[in-house]
């Protein structure tokens, strides 16, 4: 049998591995700064049981697996490069915010108490989230023109929807923690809440369909057309503030009926979030 | 796609194998405390400090599986003089310090003892 010709691939140069994970780092301030300075997330890194940490590692795990096959860091998208790349930004998050927080003297005496992992995996899951947004859109794609023009193609039905979970979690968890969420929500008419709702479909579908925002012609509906899609991209939008909500002890606070005004809230800047980060967070973009 | 893909030089896989370690050490850590860390409601005892002059430390700590939220503590001199202090956090194992102001140089012994606390 006549060997192939084809030369077998080699290793990425390092300084192209630093050069992403530069960004990685740049991606992990960008996204996760405003959590790092909010006193809200301290109080919820030291209040949240450890089954809550351990969950919530688990499903930004599962969230940055999802992104890194449709979006990720390097070019490879097979299953265990997806696996890579998920630990090496979670490393990387928990590492950046442990040294930032320990900077920003919020870091506590004692760095193996219960309070110091609660702090650093709430911080760290988030940055870790913006290591993989950052590292995968700050840079410029293969075969992308310094004009920033690629080659777009259409991004899948199921990775639209990955994405658009990722920018729904991205934007809702900067508002998430506050207090404001739950005294706006439980304070807000039905009829206000109803209004908001709208509003949240009104500016996501508009975004998505209308605002010829950059991306959008790749926008394919994740259920045919703009109706259903805007309807689909806010019911993620709703499951991802439902997460957060539950993530950060307010779901205990309001109770399950009273989480309704605060879902809403949240389900807003998530839905923005959503839209947006299916224009904006595709890998094509 | 892989296949095509250049494979992962040194450098990638030693930060893998760092985060490795170090997201499988917060997992166990974590784990390690949802299993074998204290349960139950906050359980805070409070130590209280040598005395300078109308100043007095005092040492919160929660030896409970809860934490407490807006921890009133209040010293309180021999002569019945008191003085309170309010710490905002006292996590699951953590130990919290703050001081106390006296009008007059507290008379010892000196007692504390929590007064109020929130359940977050």
């Amino acid at each position: 049998m006549e060997p192939s010709s084809r030369p077998a691939p080699t290793a990425r140069p390092v300084s192209q591995s630093l050069q992403e994970y530069a960004r990685g780092v740049g991606g992990g301030l960008l996204f996760s700064l405003p959590l790092l300075y909010t006193m809200e997330v301290w109080a919820i890194g030291l209040t949240a049981t450890p089954v809550r940490l351990v969950a919530f590692v688990v499903g930004t795990f599962g969230l940055l697996v999802a992104y890194n096959h449709y979006a990720g860091i390097h070019e490879a998208h097979s299953i265990r490069e997806d696996l890579l790349e998920s630990i090496e930004e979670m490393g990387i998050g928990v590492v950046f915010a442990a040294g930032l927080l320990a900077l920003l003297g919020r870091f506590p005496p004692e760095p193996f108490s219960a309070e110091a992992l609660g702090l650093i995996t709430i911080e760290g899951m988030v940055a870790a989230i913006g290591v993989s947004v950052g590292t995968a859109q700050l840079g410029q794609s293969p075969g992308e023109d310094d004009d920033g023009s690629g080659d777009a193609t259409p991004s899948s039905g199921a990775g639209e929807l990955v994405v658009a979970m990722c920018g729904a979690v991205l934007i809702a968890s900067n508002v998430a923690p506050t207090e404001e969420v739950l005294l706006i929500g439980t304070e807000m008419t039905l009829a206000a809440l109803a209004g908001l709702a709208a509003l949240s479909l009104l500016v996501g579908g508009g975004l998505l369909y209308f605002s010829e925002f950059r991306g959008s012609s790749r926008v394919q509906g994740l259920a045919h057309g703009p109706v259903r899609g805007t309807l689909v991209t806010y019911a993620i939008a709703l499951v991802a503030s439902a997460v957060l909500l539950w993530t950060f002890g307010h779901v205990e606070t309001a109770g399950f009926t009273g989480s309704l005004g605060p879902l809403v809230v949240l389900g807003f800047p998530a839905m923005i979030g959503a839209a947006a980060g299916r224009l904006l967070l595709s890998p094509a973009s | 796609m892989s296949a095509e893909s250049n494979p992962r030089n040194g450098f990638e896989n030693a930060v893998f194998v760092a985060g490795l370690v170090v997201v499988l050490a917060l997992v166990a850590a974590l784990a390690y405390q949802a299993v074998a860390g204290p349960s139950g409601p906050a359980d805070l005892r409070v130590g209280v400090g040598t005395t300078n002059g109308l100043l007095v430390p005092v040492a919160v700590q929660n030896a409970g599986g809860a934490v407490a939220e807006a921890v009133r503590v209040e010293v309180c001199a021999s002569d019945g003089a008191c003085a309170e202090v309010e710490v905002p956090y006292v996590p699951v194992g953590a130990i919290r310090r703050a001081t106390v102001g006296f009008r007059d140089v507290p008379v010892a012994p000196l007692t504390a003892r929590v007064v109020s606390y929130l359940e977050p």
